[in-house]
Protein backbone atom coordinates (compact mmCIF):
# COMPACT_ATOMS: atom_id res chain seq x y z
CA UNK A 1 0.00 0.00 0.00
CA UNK A 2 1.76 3.26 -0.61
CA UNK A 3 2.12 5.93 1.78
CA UNK A 4 -0.65 8.54 0.25
CA UNK A 5 -3.21 5.69 0.23
CA UNK A 6 -2.52 5.05 3.88
CA UNK A 7 -3.62 8.38 4.99
CA UNK A 8 -6.48 8.84 2.89
CA UNK A 9 -7.76 5.49 3.93
CA UNK A 10 -7.36 6.60 7.72
CA UNK A 11 -8.29 10.52 7.18
CA UNK A 12 -11.75 9.03 5.86
CA UNK A 13 -12.27 6.66 8.76
CA UNK A 14 -11.66 9.55 11.25
CA UNK A 15 -14.08 11.29 9.54
CA UNK A 16 -16.59 8.65 10.21
CA UNK A 17 -15.84 8.33 13.28
CA UNK A 18 -15.72 11.84 14.32
CA UNK A 19 -19.36 12.21 12.68
CA UNK A 20 -20.27 9.14 14.99
CA UNK A 21 -19.06 10.26 18.02
CA UNK A 22 -21.02 13.54 17.77
CA UNK A 23 -24.43 11.91 16.92
CA UNK A 24 -24.27 9.49 20.01
CA UNK A 25 -24.90 10.01 22.71
CA UNK A 26 -27.60 11.06 25.64
CA UNK A 27 -29.43 13.18 23.07
CA UNK A 28 -29.25 11.90 19.25
CA UNK A 29 -28.11 14.48 17.13
CA UNK A 30 -29.79 14.52 13.60
CA UNK A 31 -26.65 15.34 10.67
CA UNK A 32 -29.26 18.49 9.39
CA UNK A 33 -29.17 19.39 13.13
CA UNK A 34 -25.21 20.09 13.47
CA UNK A 35 -25.37 21.61 9.96
CA UNK A 36 -27.88 24.17 11.08
CA UNK A 37 -26.38 24.77 14.50
CA UNK A 38 -22.52 25.15 12.71
CA UNK A 39 -24.08 27.87 10.54
CA UNK A 40 -25.75 29.88 13.42
CA UNK A 41 -22.99 29.57 15.79
CA UNK A 42 -19.91 30.48 12.94
CA UNK A 43 -22.26 33.23 10.55
CA UNK A 44 -25.89 34.23 11.94
CA UNK A 45 -25.68 34.01 15.81
CA UNK A 46 -29.64 33.24 15.55
CA UNK A 47 -30.01 31.22 19.41
CA UNK A 48 -29.88 27.99 19.05
CA UNK A 49 -32.20 24.93 20.59
CA UNK A 50 -31.22 22.88 22.97
CA UNK A 51 -30.12 19.74 20.67
CA UNK A 52 -27.93 22.49 18.33
CA UNK A 53 -26.71 24.04 22.00
CA UNK A 54 -25.28 20.41 23.28
CA UNK A 55 -23.86 20.02 20.12
CA UNK A 56 -21.75 22.95 19.67
CA UNK A 57 -20.79 23.24 23.48
CA UNK A 58 -20.39 19.60 23.92
CA UNK A 59 -20.05 16.74 21.87
CA UNK A 60 -18.02 19.04 18.99
CA UNK A 61 -15.66 20.27 21.33
CA UNK A 62 -15.29 16.16 22.63
CA UNK A 63 -15.25 15.03 19.35
CA UNK A 64 -12.33 17.71 18.59
CA UNK A 65 -10.45 17.43 22.32
CA UNK A 66 -10.32 13.26 21.34
CA UNK A 67 -8.73 14.06 17.84
CA UNK A 68 -6.18 16.50 19.39
CA UNK A 69 -5.22 14.20 22.49
CA UNK A 70 -5.61 11.01 20.30
CA UNK A 71 -2.82 12.53 17.92
CA UNK A 72 -0.50 14.17 20.60
CA UNK A 73 -0.12 10.54 22.61
CA UNK A 74 0.28 8.75 19.08
CA UNK A 75 2.87 10.83 18.35
CA UNK A 76 4.70 11.20 21.85
CA UNK A 77 4.81 7.30 21.46
CA UNK A 78 6.70 7.49 17.92
CA UNK A 79 9.20 10.50 19.49
CA UNK A 80 10.01 8.43 22.66
CA UNK A 81 10.65 5.02 21.27
CA UNK A 82 12.67 6.52 18.29
CA UNK A 83 14.70 8.39 20.52
CA UNK A 84 15.14 4.95 22.99
CA UNK A 85 15.82 3.07 20.20
CA UNK A 86 12.90 0.56 21.81
CA UNK A 87 9.75 -0.51 20.50
CA UNK A 88 8.16 -0.94 23.91
CA UNK A 89 8.81 2.72 25.26
CA UNK A 90 6.04 5.09 25.38
CA UNK A 91 5.53 8.54 27.00
CA UNK A 92 4.01 6.79 30.38
CA UNK A 93 7.67 4.89 30.92
CA UNK A 94 9.53 8.11 31.31
CA UNK A 95 7.73 9.49 33.98
CA UNK A 96 5.74 12.09 32.21
CA UNK A 97 2.48 10.35 32.61
CA UNK A 98 3.00 9.54 36.33
CA UNK A 99 4.41 12.80 36.66
CA UNK A 100 1.66 14.35 35.32
CA UNK A 101 -0.15 12.19 37.57
CA UNK A 102 1.01 12.94 40.63
CA UNK A 103 0.90 16.35 40.38
CA UNK A 104 -3.49 15.90 39.63
CA UNK A 105 -3.28 14.43 42.64
CA UNK A 106 -1.64 16.51 44.54
CA UNK A 107 -3.93 19.23 43.22
CA UNK A 108 -6.75 17.27 44.23
CA UNK A 109 -5.52 16.45 48.00
CA UNK A 110 -4.49 20.09 48.88
CA UNK A 111 -7.25 21.52 47.12
CA UNK A 112 -9.25 20.05 49.69
CA UNK A 113 -7.06 20.51 52.73
CA UNK A 114 -6.29 24.05 51.86
CA UNK A 115 -9.66 24.83 50.02
CA UNK A 116 -8.09 26.94 47.86
CA UNK A 117 -10.03 28.65 44.74
CA UNK A 118 -9.79 25.91 41.94
CA UNK A 119 -9.99 27.58 38.54
CA UNK A 120 -10.34 25.78 35.05
CA UNK A 121 -6.34 26.46 34.99
CA UNK A 122 -5.11 24.89 38.29
CA UNK A 123 -5.51 21.66 37.26
CA UNK A 124 -4.17 20.99 33.70
CA UNK A 125 -1.17 23.80 34.93
CA UNK A 126 -0.55 21.35 38.25
CA UNK A 127 -0.48 18.02 35.76
CA UNK A 128 2.04 19.65 33.60
CA UNK A 129 4.31 20.70 36.26
CA UNK A 130 3.71 16.84 37.30
CA UNK A 131 4.75 15.79 34.11
CA UNK A 132 7.80 18.20 33.03
CA UNK A 133 9.43 17.49 36.87
CA UNK A 134 9.79 13.88 36.46
CA UNK A 135 10.42 13.91 32.86
CA UNK A 136 13.55 16.35 33.24
CA UNK A 137 14.57 14.24 36.55
CA UNK A 138 14.54 11.29 34.58
CA UNK A 139 17.05 12.99 31.76
CA UNK A 140 18.74 14.74 34.60
CA UNK A 141 19.76 11.48 36.73
CA UNK A 142 20.56 9.45 33.66
CA UNK A 143 22.52 12.06 32.26
CA UNK A 144 26.42 11.00 32.86
CA UNK A 145 30.01 12.93 32.59
CA UNK A 146 30.56 10.40 29.58
CA UNK A 147 30.47 11.67 25.65
CA UNK A 148 27.16 9.44 25.44
CA UNK A 149 25.35 8.95 28.09
CA UNK A 150 23.48 5.73 27.72
CA UNK A 151 19.73 4.85 26.63
CA UNK A 152 19.21 1.82 29.39
CA UNK A 153 20.50 4.04 32.26
CA UNK A 154 18.08 6.78 31.16
CA UNK A 155 14.96 3.69 31.28
CA UNK A 156 16.24 2.04 33.93
CA UNK A 157 16.31 5.57 36.02
CA UNK A 158 12.78 6.25 34.16
CA UNK A 159 11.19 3.02 35.69
CA UNK A 160 12.28 4.03 39.30
CA UNK A 161 11.41 7.50 39.05
CA UNK A 162 7.83 6.38 37.55
CA UNK A 163 7.66 3.64 40.31
CA UNK A 164 8.22 6.88 43.05
CA UNK A 165 5.35 9.17 41.66
CA UNK A 166 3.09 6.28 41.23
CA UNK A 167 3.58 5.32 44.89
CA UNK A 168 3.36 8.81 45.53
CA UNK A 169 -0.10 9.22 43.98
CA UNK A 170 -1.16 5.68 45.66
CA UNK A 171 -0.24 8.08 49.01
CA UNK A 172 -2.52 10.74 48.61
CA UNK A 173 -5.17 8.90 47.25
CA UNK A 174 -4.85 6.42 50.61
CA UNK A 175 -4.98 9.97 53.08
CA UNK A 176 -7.60 11.61 50.48
CA UNK A 177 -11.09 11.92 51.83
CA UNK A 178 -13.69 10.48 49.61
CA UNK A 179 -14.47 12.99 47.01
CA UNK A 180 -11.00 13.87 46.50
CA UNK A 181 -10.15 10.23 46.38
CA UNK A 182 -12.94 9.54 43.32
CA UNK A 183 -11.49 12.47 41.91
CA UNK A 184 -7.70 11.29 41.25
CA UNK A 185 -8.92 7.78 40.81
CA UNK A 186 -11.04 9.17 37.94
CA UNK A 187 -8.41 11.14 36.71
CA UNK A 188 -5.69 8.33 36.53
CA UNK A 189 -8.60 6.06 34.40
CA UNK A 190 -8.75 8.99 32.06
CA UNK A 191 -11.50 11.23 30.92
CA UNK A 192 -12.59 13.34 28.01
CA UNK A 193 -15.74 14.22 29.49
CA UNK A 194 -14.49 18.19 31.11
CA UNK A 195 -13.70 18.78 27.70
CA UNK A 196 -14.33 22.35 26.20
CA UNK A 197 -13.38 24.95 23.57
CA UNK A 198 -10.76 26.02 25.65
CA UNK A 199 -8.87 22.99 25.87
CA UNK A 200 -9.66 22.08 22.35
CA UNK A 201 -7.11 25.08 21.36
CA UNK A 202 -4.80 24.75 23.84
CA UNK A 203 -3.79 21.13 23.09
CA UNK A 204 -4.64 21.75 19.41
CA UNK A 205 -2.11 24.44 19.08
CA UNK A 206 0.42 22.89 21.15
CA UNK A 207 0.03 19.74 19.14
CA UNK A 208 0.31 21.66 15.82
CA UNK A 209 3.58 22.88 17.06
CA UNK A 210 5.18 19.58 18.41
CA UNK A 211 4.13 18.13 15.36
CA UNK A 212 5.90 20.55 13.49
CA UNK A 213 9.46 20.62 15.44
CA UNK A 214 8.70 16.63 15.50
CA UNK A 215 8.80 16.16 11.54
CA UNK A 216 11.92 18.48 11.81
CA UNK A 217 13.80 15.86 14.02
CA UNK A 218 12.31 13.12 11.73
CA UNK A 219 15.50 12.67 9.90
CA UNK A 220 17.57 12.47 12.81
CA UNK A 221 15.42 10.10 14.93
CA UNK A 222 15.99 7.67 11.56
CA UNK A 223 19.82 7.78 11.65
CA UNK A 224 19.42 7.27 15.55
CA UNK A 225 18.13 3.77 14.72
CA UNK A 226 21.75 2.72 13.57
CA UNK A 227 22.73 3.68 17.28
CA UNK A 228 24.19 6.89 18.92
CA UNK A 229 27.46 6.55 17.13
CA UNK A 230 26.76 6.08 13.64
CA UNK A 231 24.52 8.42 14.08
CA UNK A 232 27.48 11.21 15.07
CA UNK A 233 28.97 9.64 12.16
CA UNK A 234 25.96 11.17 9.78
CA UNK A 235 26.77 14.60 11.66
CA UNK A 236 24.06 14.58 14.28
CA UNK A 237 24.68 15.77 17.80
CA UNK A 238 23.33 13.12 19.94
CA UNK A 239 23.01 15.02 22.87
CA UNK A 240 21.47 17.94 21.80
CA UNK A 241 18.75 15.61 19.97
CA UNK A 242 17.85 13.62 23.00
CA UNK A 243 16.76 17.11 24.46
CA UNK A 244 14.66 18.57 22.11
CA UNK A 245 12.75 15.65 21.28
CA UNK A 246 12.04 15.24 24.88
CA UNK A 247 11.45 18.92 25.19
CA UNK A 248 9.00 18.16 22.49
CA UNK A 249 7.48 15.10 24.04
CA UNK A 250 7.11 16.32 27.65
CA UNK A 251 4.81 19.51 26.07
CA UNK A 252 3.04 17.32 23.83
CA UNK A 253 2.09 14.81 26.54
CA UNK A 254 1.74 17.03 29.40
CA UNK A 255 -0.37 18.69 28.11
CA UNK A 256 -2.40 16.18 26.48
CA UNK A 257 -2.66 15.04 30.10
CA UNK A 258 -3.55 17.43 31.90
CA UNK A 259 -6.98 18.01 30.21
CA UNK A 260 -7.76 14.38 29.98
CA UNK A 261 -5.60 12.02 32.74
CA UNK A 262 -3.67 9.34 32.39
CA UNK A 263 -5.21 7.79 28.68
CA UNK A 264 -2.47 4.53 28.44
CA UNK A 265 -1.61 2.48 25.46
CA UNK A 266 -2.66 4.74 22.53
CA UNK A 267 1.55 5.68 22.20
CA UNK A 268 2.26 2.15 22.43
CA UNK A 269 -0.06 0.37 19.95
CA UNK A 270 -0.14 2.86 17.29
CA UNK A 271 3.38 3.00 15.99
CA UNK A 272 3.04 -0.38 16.37
CA UNK A 273 0.37 -0.92 13.94
CA UNK A 274 1.61 1.72 11.69
CA UNK A 275 5.23 -0.17 11.53
CA UNK A 276 3.45 -3.37 10.84
CA UNK A 277 1.69 -1.56 7.51
CA UNK A 278 4.57 0.01 6.51
CA UNK A 279 7.38 0.50 8.01
CA UNK A 280 9.77 2.43 10.79
CA UNK A 281 10.37 5.57 8.83
CA UNK A 282 9.75 8.47 11.34
CA UNK A 283 8.16 11.01 8.86
CA UNK A 284 5.57 8.27 7.65
CA UNK A 285 5.15 7.36 11.49
CA UNK A 286 4.41 10.95 12.48
CA UNK A 287 2.20 11.57 9.88
CA UNK A 288 0.67 8.12 10.20
CA UNK A 289 0.09 8.76 14.09
CA UNK A 290 -1.67 11.98 13.73
CA UNK A 291 -4.32 10.49 11.79
CA UNK A 292 -4.30 6.76 13.68
CA UNK A 293 -4.25 8.06 17.13
CA UNK A 294 -7.12 10.16 16.48
CA UNK A 295 -9.13 7.70 15.03
CA UNK A 296 -7.96 4.77 18.00
CA UNK A 297 -9.12 7.46 20.30
CA UNK A 298 -12.01 8.40 18.66
CA UNK A 299 -13.34 4.86 18.68
CA UNK A 300 -12.35 3.88 22.34
CA UNK A 301 -14.24 7.03 22.97
CA UNK A 302 -17.50 5.91 21.13
CA UNK A 303 -17.44 2.87 22.88
CA UNK A 304 -16.77 4.29 26.38
CA UNK A 305 -19.80 5.80 26.08
CA UNK A 306 -22.23 3.25 24.40
CA UNK A 307 -21.07 -0.20 26.63
CA UNK A 308 -22.39 1.10 29.49
CA UNK A 309 -24.61 3.31 28.55
CA UNK A 310 -26.07 5.47 29.94
CA UNK A 311 -23.04 5.46 32.19
CA UNK A 312 -19.54 6.10 30.79
CA UNK A 313 -16.76 3.98 31.01
CA UNK A 314 -13.29 5.92 31.79
CA UNK A 315 -11.31 6.32 28.52
CA UNK A 316 -7.80 4.55 29.94
CA UNK A 317 -9.96 1.43 30.59
CA UNK A 318 -11.51 1.37 26.97
CA UNK A 319 -7.75 1.99 25.19
CA UNK A 320 -6.12 -0.63 27.54
CA UNK A 321 -8.96 -3.34 26.90
CA UNK A 322 -8.72 -3.02 23.50
CA UNK A 323 -4.73 -1.92 23.38
CA UNK A 324 -3.55 -5.14 25.30
CA UNK A 325 -4.72 -8.28 23.41
CA UNK A 326 -4.21 -6.29 19.79
CA UNK A 327 -0.56 -5.59 21.18
CA UNK A 328 0.00 -9.42 22.25
CA UNK A 329 -1.23 -10.75 19.17
CA UNK A 330 1.03 -8.30 17.03
CA UNK A 331 4.22 -9.74 19.28
CA UNK A 332 3.10 -12.97 18.81
CA UNK A 333 2.53 -12.83 15.03
CA UNK A 334 6.48 -13.39 14.21
CA UNK A 335 6.96 -11.24 10.79
CA UNK A 336 7.95 -8.37 13.77
CA UNK A 337 11.43 -8.46 14.50
CA UNK A 338 12.86 -6.94 17.35
CA UNK B 1 46.36 14.60 3.94
CA UNK B 2 45.40 13.84 7.64
CA UNK B 3 47.90 14.20 10.61
CA UNK B 4 48.05 12.62 13.85
CA UNK B 5 50.13 15.33 15.70
CA UNK B 6 51.79 13.51 19.33
CA UNK B 7 48.09 11.65 19.63
CA UNK B 8 47.57 10.58 23.09
CA UNK B 9 44.32 9.10 24.82
CA UNK B 10 44.65 8.08 28.41
CA UNK B 11 41.67 6.65 30.67
CA UNK B 12 42.46 6.53 34.34
CA UNK B 13 46.39 7.09 33.95
CA UNK B 14 46.24 4.42 31.51
CA UNK B 15 47.40 4.90 27.88
CA UNK B 16 45.49 3.30 25.50
CA UNK B 17 47.13 5.79 22.71
CA UNK B 18 50.30 7.31 23.49
CA UNK B 19 52.26 9.97 21.14
CA UNK B 20 51.47 8.18 17.69
CA UNK B 21 52.29 10.77 14.91
CA UNK B 22 51.01 9.40 11.30
CA UNK B 23 50.41 10.77 8.30
CA UNK B 24 47.74 9.56 5.62
CA UNK B 25 47.43 10.92 2.39
CA UNK B 26 44.97 11.35 -0.69
CA UNK B 27 44.70 8.27 -3.25
CA UNK B 28 46.72 5.85 -0.35
CA UNK B 29 44.72 2.88 1.63
CA UNK B 30 46.20 2.84 4.53
CA UNK B 31 46.31 0.11 7.02
CA UNK B 32 46.34 -0.20 11.16
CA UNK B 33 47.37 -3.47 12.28
CA UNK B 34 48.53 -5.01 15.96
CA UNK B 35 47.75 -7.80 18.13
CA UNK B 36 44.46 -7.54 20.04
CA UNK B 37 44.10 -4.87 22.79
CA UNK B 38 47.20 -2.55 20.60
CA UNK B 39 44.45 0.25 20.59
CA UNK B 40 44.15 -0.09 16.53
CA UNK B 41 39.65 0.97 17.19
CA UNK B 42 41.04 3.60 19.62
CA UNK B 43 42.76 5.54 16.75
CA UNK B 44 39.97 4.73 15.19
CA UNK B 45 37.89 6.39 16.91
CA UNK B 46 39.86 8.81 17.35
CA UNK B 47 39.88 9.71 14.17
CA UNK B 48 36.24 9.64 13.61
CA UNK B 49 35.98 11.99 16.62
CA UNK B 50 34.00 9.04 18.32
CA UNK B 51 36.55 9.72 21.62
CA UNK B 52 38.29 13.21 22.30
CA UNK B 53 42.30 12.97 22.66
CA UNK B 54 43.77 13.31 26.05
CA UNK B 55 46.94 15.37 24.18
CA UNK B 56 47.90 15.62 20.84
CA UNK B 57 46.07 17.17 17.37
CA UNK B 58 44.68 15.52 14.71
CA UNK B 59 44.70 18.07 11.77
CA UNK B 60 42.66 17.77 8.50
CA UNK B 61 44.77 19.99 5.55
CA UNK B 62 46.44 21.58 8.12
CA UNK B 63 43.23 22.60 10.28
CA UNK B 64 42.88 21.36 13.94
CA UNK B 65 39.53 19.03 12.82
CA UNK B 66 37.84 20.05 15.96
CA UNK B 67 37.52 23.35 14.52
CA UNK B 68 35.50 21.78 11.21
CA UNK B 69 31.59 21.40 12.19
CA UNK B 70 30.19 17.87 12.59
CA UNK B 71 27.98 18.39 10.02
CA UNK B 72 30.79 19.62 7.17
CA UNK B 73 33.17 16.70 8.63
CA UNK B 74 29.97 14.31 8.09
CA UNK B 75 29.63 15.42 4.38
CA UNK B 76 33.13 14.28 3.48
CA UNK B 77 34.16 11.52 6.10
CA UNK B 78 32.08 8.60 6.53
CA UNK B 79 32.85 5.29 9.00
CA UNK B 80 32.47 1.82 8.92
CA UNK B 81 32.02 -0.08 11.71
CA UNK B 82 31.62 -4.15 12.30
CA UNK B 83 28.71 -4.81 13.14
CA UNK B 84 25.74 -2.08 13.30
CA UNK B 85 22.21 -3.31 15.15
CA UNK B 86 19.22 -1.57 14.00
CA UNK B 87 16.21 -1.01 16.59
CA UNK B 88 13.25 -1.03 13.73
CA UNK B 89 12.53 -2.35 10.76
CA UNK B 90 13.83 -0.14 7.48
CA UNK B 91 13.47 -1.07 3.83
CA UNK B 92 17.52 -1.40 2.84
CA UNK B 93 16.67 1.65 0.31
CA UNK B 94 15.86 3.74 3.52
CA UNK B 95 19.06 2.42 5.44
CA UNK B 96 21.25 3.35 2.27
CA UNK B 97 19.69 6.78 2.39
CA UNK B 98 20.72 8.01 5.84
CA UNK B 99 24.38 7.77 3.74
CA UNK B 100 22.79 10.78 1.98
CA UNK B 101 21.37 12.52 5.32
CA UNK B 102 23.94 15.05 5.85
CA UNK B 103 24.24 16.71 1.88
CA UNK B 104 20.19 17.48 1.93
CA UNK B 105 17.87 19.29 4.49
CA UNK B 106 13.66 18.13 3.95
CA UNK B 107 13.41 15.52 1.52
CA UNK B 108 16.03 14.04 -0.72
CA UNK B 109 16.41 15.29 -4.06
CA UNK B 110 16.48 13.25 -7.37
CA UNK B 111 20.65 13.37 -7.21
CA UNK B 112 20.22 11.79 -3.45
CA UNK B 113 18.22 9.52 -4.73
CA UNK B 114 20.28 8.51 -7.78
CA UNK B 115 23.36 8.10 -6.21
CA UNK B 116 21.75 5.42 -3.50
CA UNK B 117 20.61 3.95 -6.75
CA UNK B 118 24.01 4.06 -7.87
CA UNK B 119 25.60 2.73 -4.46
CA UNK B 120 23.13 -0.04 -4.30
CA UNK B 121 24.56 -1.40 -7.96
CA UNK B 122 28.07 -1.32 -6.83
CA UNK B 123 27.38 -3.27 -4.15
CA UNK B 124 24.78 -5.73 -5.78
CA UNK B 125 22.05 -4.93 -3.40
CA UNK B 126 19.32 -3.71 -6.07
CA UNK B 127 17.87 -6.57 -5.72
CA UNK B 128 16.78 -6.22 -2.21
CA UNK B 129 16.18 -2.68 -1.79
CA UNK B 130 12.88 -2.95 -0.80
CA UNK B 131 13.29 -5.70 1.74
CA UNK B 132 13.07 -5.56 5.30
CA UNK B 133 16.92 -5.05 6.71
CA UNK B 134 16.33 -6.87 9.57
CA UNK B 135 15.39 -10.20 7.76
CA UNK B 136 18.68 -10.16 5.96
CA UNK B 137 21.43 -11.99 6.74
CA UNK B 138 24.63 -10.78 8.57
CA UNK B 139 26.93 -10.70 5.65
CA UNK B 140 23.50 -9.08 3.24
CA UNK B 141 23.34 -6.14 6.43
CA UNK B 142 27.11 -5.46 5.92
CA UNK B 143 26.79 -5.04 2.29
CA UNK B 144 24.24 -2.20 3.25
CA UNK B 145 25.84 -0.33 5.39
CA UNK B 146 28.79 -0.34 2.54
CA UNK B 147 26.49 1.30 -0.01
CA UNK B 148 24.95 3.62 3.03
CA UNK B 149 28.60 4.43 3.48
CA UNK B 150 29.50 5.12 0.12
CA UNK B 151 26.32 6.86 -0.69
CA UNK B 152 27.38 9.39 2.15
CA UNK B 153 31.20 9.84 0.55
CA UNK B 154 30.03 9.58 -2.81
CA UNK B 155 32.24 11.82 -5.71
CA UNK B 156 30.63 14.60 -6.34
CA UNK B 157 31.59 18.02 -7.90
CA UNK B 158 32.99 19.43 -4.45
CA UNK B 159 36.87 18.92 -4.68
CA UNK B 160 37.42 18.30 -1.35
CA UNK B 161 39.04 15.15 -0.25
CA UNK B 162 36.76 12.32 1.39
CA UNK B 163 37.95 9.95 4.60
CA UNK B 164 36.60 6.64 4.93
CA UNK B 165 37.40 5.14 8.21
CA UNK B 166 37.14 1.58 8.51
CA UNK B 167 36.79 -0.45 11.88
CA UNK B 168 37.34 -3.88 11.21
CA UNK B 169 34.37 -3.98 8.69
CA UNK B 170 35.06 -7.12 7.17
CA UNK B 171 35.24 -9.54 9.94
CA UNK B 172 32.03 -11.29 9.19
CA UNK B 173 32.28 -11.60 5.96
CA UNK B 174 33.31 -14.41 3.49
CA UNK B 175 36.31 -14.04 0.90
CA UNK B 176 34.35 -13.02 -1.68
CA UNK B 177 32.52 -9.84 -0.12
CA UNK B 178 36.02 -9.34 1.92
CA UNK B 179 37.85 -9.11 -1.88
CA UNK B 180 35.25 -7.68 -3.66
CA UNK B 181 34.62 -4.82 -1.05
CA UNK B 182 38.50 -3.61 -0.58
CA UNK B 183 37.74 -3.74 -4.79
CA UNK B 184 35.04 -1.30 -5.02
CA UNK B 185 36.78 1.13 -2.62
CA UNK B 186 39.79 1.05 -5.12
CA UNK B 187 37.40 2.05 -7.78
CA UNK B 188 35.93 4.91 -5.97
CA UNK B 189 39.01 6.29 -5.42
CA UNK B 190 39.63 6.42 -8.80
CA UNK B 191 37.01 8.70 -8.73
CA UNK B 192 38.11 11.29 -6.60
CA UNK B 193 40.44 11.96 -4.03
CA UNK B 194 40.46 9.71 -0.98
CA UNK B 195 42.17 8.88 2.10
CA UNK B 196 41.20 5.35 3.06
CA UNK B 197 42.14 4.30 6.75
CA UNK B 198 41.03 1.03 8.44
CA UNK B 199 41.56 -1.25 11.14
CA UNK B 200 42.30 -5.40 9.40
CA UNK B 201 42.97 -8.19 11.66
CA UNK B 202 43.93 -10.51 8.76
CA UNK B 203 47.73 -9.12 7.65
CA UNK B 204 48.02 -10.55 4.27
CA UNK B 205 44.40 -8.89 2.65
CA UNK B 206 46.56 -5.69 4.15
CA UNK B 207 49.00 -7.08 2.37
CA UNK B 208 47.24 -7.54 -0.73
CA UNK B 209 45.41 -4.06 -0.59
CA UNK B 210 47.49 -1.19 1.41
CA UNK B 211 49.55 1.28 0.56
CA UNK B 212 50.73 1.96 3.76
CA UNK B 213 50.53 -0.15 7.09
CA UNK B 214 50.79 1.32 10.71
CA UNK B 215 51.86 -1.46 13.06
CA UNK B 216 51.10 -0.47 16.74
CA UNK B 217 51.32 -2.53 19.93
CA UNK B 218 50.27 -1.57 23.33
CA UNK B 219 48.93 2.35 21.95
CA UNK B 220 52.46 2.95 20.18
CA UNK B 221 54.04 3.04 16.97
CA UNK B 222 56.35 0.46 16.07
CA UNK B 223 57.06 0.63 12.51
CA UNK B 224 54.90 2.66 9.76
CA UNK B 225 55.30 2.91 5.67
CA UNK B 226 54.83 0.56 2.91
CA UNK B 227 54.57 -3.44 3.29
CA UNK B 228 57.12 -4.82 2.08
CA UNK B 229 59.16 -2.57 5.10
CA UNK B 230 56.43 -3.21 7.86
CA UNK B 231 55.82 -6.49 7.65
CA UNK B 232 59.86 -8.02 7.96
CA UNK B 233 59.70 -11.17 10.07
CA UNK B 234 61.55 -9.27 12.80
CA UNK B 235 58.67 -6.62 12.94
CA UNK B 236 56.08 -9.63 12.95
CA UNK B 237 57.80 -11.51 15.62
CA UNK B 238 58.15 -8.67 17.99
CA UNK B 239 54.63 -7.74 17.58
CA UNK B 240 52.66 -10.67 17.10
CA UNK B 241 55.02 -13.51 18.84
CA UNK B 242 54.67 -15.18 16.09
CA UNK B 243 57.24 -16.64 13.06
CA UNK B 244 56.43 -15.35 9.85
CA UNK B 245 57.93 -16.49 6.48
CA UNK B 246 57.34 -14.61 3.08
CA UNK B 247 56.36 -16.61 -0.13
CA UNK B 248 55.69 -15.54 -3.39
CA UNK B 249 53.31 -16.86 -5.43
CA UNK B 250 53.35 -17.77 -8.92
CA UNK B 251 51.77 -14.33 -9.60
CA UNK B 252 54.61 -12.62 -7.76
CA UNK B 253 52.89 -11.64 -4.71
CA UNK B 254 53.57 -12.16 -1.38
CA UNK B 255 52.36 -13.65 0.77
CA UNK B 256 52.69 -13.72 4.98
CA UNK B 257 52.61 -17.91 6.51
CA UNK B 258 52.21 -18.24 9.86
CA UNK B 259 53.86 -20.96 12.52
CA UNK B 260 55.26 -21.25 15.81
CA UNK B 261 59.14 -22.46 15.13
Amino acid sequence: MKVASIYTLLGVLLVVATIASTVYGAVDIQLHEMSSALKKWMFTGEKMTLTEQIFIDIRLPRAILTIVVGASLAVGGVLMQGLFLNPIVEPGLIGTSSGAAFGAALYFTLGAAFDFSTGEWTLPIAACLGGMIATFMVYYLSRSHAKHSSIITLLLIGIAINALFLSGVGFLSYIARDPQARSITFWNLGTLSGANWQSVVVVGITCVVCVFFGLRYAKQLNALMLGEVEAEHLGISVRKLKMRVLTVNVILVSIATAFTGVIGFIGLVVPHLLRIIKGSDTRYLIWGSLFMGALVLSVSDILSRILLAPAELPIGIVTTVVGVPVFIYLLRKNEYYF
Amino acid sequence: MIKTKALQYKIKEKKLIDAISLTFNPNEISMIVGPNGAGKSTLIQLLSQQREPSSGEIDFFGKPITEIPTQKMARVRAVLSQNTSMAFPLTVKEVVMMGRYPHFTGSPLEKDKDICQESMKLFSITDMSERNYLTLSGGEQQRVHFARVAAQIWPDRTSSTKILLLDEPLTYLDIYYQYEFLRVVKQLMQDQEMIVIGVIHDLNLAYQFADKIALIANGKLVEAGNPDKVFTPENIKKVFKISATIILDDQGKKHLSFGFR
